[in-house]
């Protein structure tokens, strides 16, 4: 059973009851996060695409067992973050520095048809993709959890199996060293809170 | 609290995870050093910026992917449970199936599949073996087949076949001594005037009927002991044929030509050998003539001791 306050909590009941639509529904949902994720850890956007299919497959397969300790989402990305971990082990690559490739939109586009500050904003979020995929995976994958699915400290600690200060540094070092990287690259002006 | 707390302890001021005592005084030095409030704020942004990031989108069909890989795990799982569960059940049962069923196939691959290329030694051929061949001399069966007859005709336990599969050798007639069917020598008793013709009357009529002279002792001046071999079947043609010799004290009937050479042959290699022989020696130590055995027929033995008339 879903927690109380879980939002998905609906949702899980009528797939546990056998509603496949539910569970396209939710596949709907989270797909783009979970492969948001994957990208990030893996890169190869081919081999992501395999991964987030078998993270759905493996939630498919779980969720009668799925009892609701924690929100399903939590749950999902904890699946997502352990078989990225998993299959860059398997692999044994580190991350490579994208150039942009990863994203055919921003490699595609004219810079000089464009309006300043949007090109502005598509160097800036190339330089963070790039910054993101230099980190250590140990670092890139909490930093993810934490900045950009919002699980809490807790949640990230249980999903690794990590010890509270073992996430608390590692977001904190992921974070400064994104900064730094930024403001390598942007140095004039850093305070870029616009959404890109 | 100074700047390098201040620096290390942002992240937990942001997500909201200092005490409230260690908050304030990390918002009272906040208040006290620009500095750190312009790191704080780029901190701030730079969070910002990454929760910012966009999702990526799946490729087109990957839905329609999912199910297809959702409905083969499942299939695989039903086979697996069909299989397998309950596992305390059906494995041993699987298992004790699949050795029952290698045995069986080993035993059937074994009696059935008797290898071809198999030599098979077969026993020595009768025929062949009368004199005529060397002890080591091993000669095969035409193919497993015929050699897996004569084996079991042999092990039938057939006193003919145990004769004809034992190597002879064509020196040694101590052998034959030992055949079970004509082991026991039949002793006659002959009083002749002559022992020296009678002798080689003897030797004539032997070579008539296929036998030889195996051993001498004793003097022709007084009395002498021999021991003559001969075929079987010929046993009764011999004795009645010295009888008739002793009581007429006539020659020998004619052989053919080729079996009078052979006979006078094999009677003058027998004289030689008996000649060389010391008087007194065993029955055993003697060295039996080179004489003809007939090929397939057992021999008996006689022993015959000549006296002179009164």
């Amino acid at each position: 059973m879903a927690s109380s306050q879980d939002p998905d909590k609906e949702l899980i009941q009528r797939i546990q009851g056998g509603d496949r639509l539910a569970f396209d529904q939710m596949v709907l949902k989270y797909r783009n996060r979970v492969m948001g994720i994957a990208t990030r850890m893996l890169v190869d956007r081919g081999e992501a695409e395999d991964l987030a299919q078998d993270v759905f497959v493996k939630v498919y397969r779980g969720l009668p067992e799925f009892q609701g300790e924690s929100l399903f989402s939590t749950w999902l990305f904890r699946i997502t973050a352990n078989s990225c971990l998993n299959r860059r082990r398997r692999r044994r690559s580190g991350p490579p520095v994208s150039d942009g490739a990863g994203d055919p939109e921003l490699a595609a586009s004219d810079p000089s048809s464009e309006p300043h500050h949007l090109l502005e904003q598509k160097e800036l979020k190339i330089v963070l993709e790039k910054s993101i995929q230099s980190l250590p995976e140990e670092q890139r994958i909490v930093l993810m959890l934490r900045d950009m699915e919002g699980l809490s400290y807790e949640e990230i600690a249980e999903s690794l199996g990590l010890e509270l200060g073992t996430v608390r540094s590692r977001l904190h070092r992921a974070r400064l060293q994104i900064q730094a990287r930024i403001r390598e690259k942007f140095p004039v002006d850093s305070r870029r809170s616009e959404r890109l | 609290m100074n700047c390098e707390d201040v620096r290390e302890l942002s992240s937990d001021y942001l997500d909201r995870r200092l005490a409230p005592p260690q908050a304030s005084l990390f918002e009272g030095h906040l208040g006290a050093c620009p500095a750190c409030r312009e790191e704080l704020e780029s901190l701030r942004a730079t969070i910002s910026l990454i929760g910012s990031l966009d999702p990526v989108e799946t490729t087109a069909g990957f839905m329609g992917r999912l199910q297809g890989r959702i409905k083969r795990k499942a299939a695989i799982k039903h086979l697996w449970g069909w299989f397998f569960e309950p596992i305390i059940i059906k494995v041993p049962l699987e298992v004790t199936g699949l050795l029952l069923v290698s045995v069986l196939a080993f035993l059937v691959y074994n009696k059935t599949g008797e290898s071809p290329g198999k030599s098979v030694i077969a026993p020595r051929d009768g025929r062949e073996t009368a004199g005529h061949k060397t002890p080591h001399e091993t000669p095969k069966g035409r193919d497993g087949k015929e050699a897996s007859a004569r084996t079991r005709a042999l092990q039938a336990g057939k006193a003919e076949s145990d004769e004809l599969a034992r190597p002879r050798s064509p020196e040694s007639f101590t052998e034959a001594k030992e055949e079970p069917a004509s082991d026991s020598p039949v002793t006659e008793k002959i009083v002749t005037a002559d022992i020296a013709l009678f002798r080689q009357r003897l030797e004539a009529l032997l070579a008539q009927v296929g036998g030889k002279l195996v051993s001498q002792e004793g003097s022709p001046a007084s009395e002498i002991l021999l021991t003559v071999a001969l075929p079987q079947s010929r046993q009764g043609e011999f004795l009645s044929a010295l009888r008739e010799t002793v009581v007429a004290e006539s020659g020998v009937a004619p052989l053919k030509q080729t079996e009078a050479r052979r006979a006078k042959r094999e009677i003058r290699e027998s004289e030689e050998q008996i000649t060389s022989d010391k008087v007194g020696e065993t029955k055993a130590g003697a060295a039996a003539p080179q004489a003809l055995l007939r090929k397939d027929e057992p021999m008996v033995r006689f022993q015959l001791r000549i006296l002179p008339k009164p």
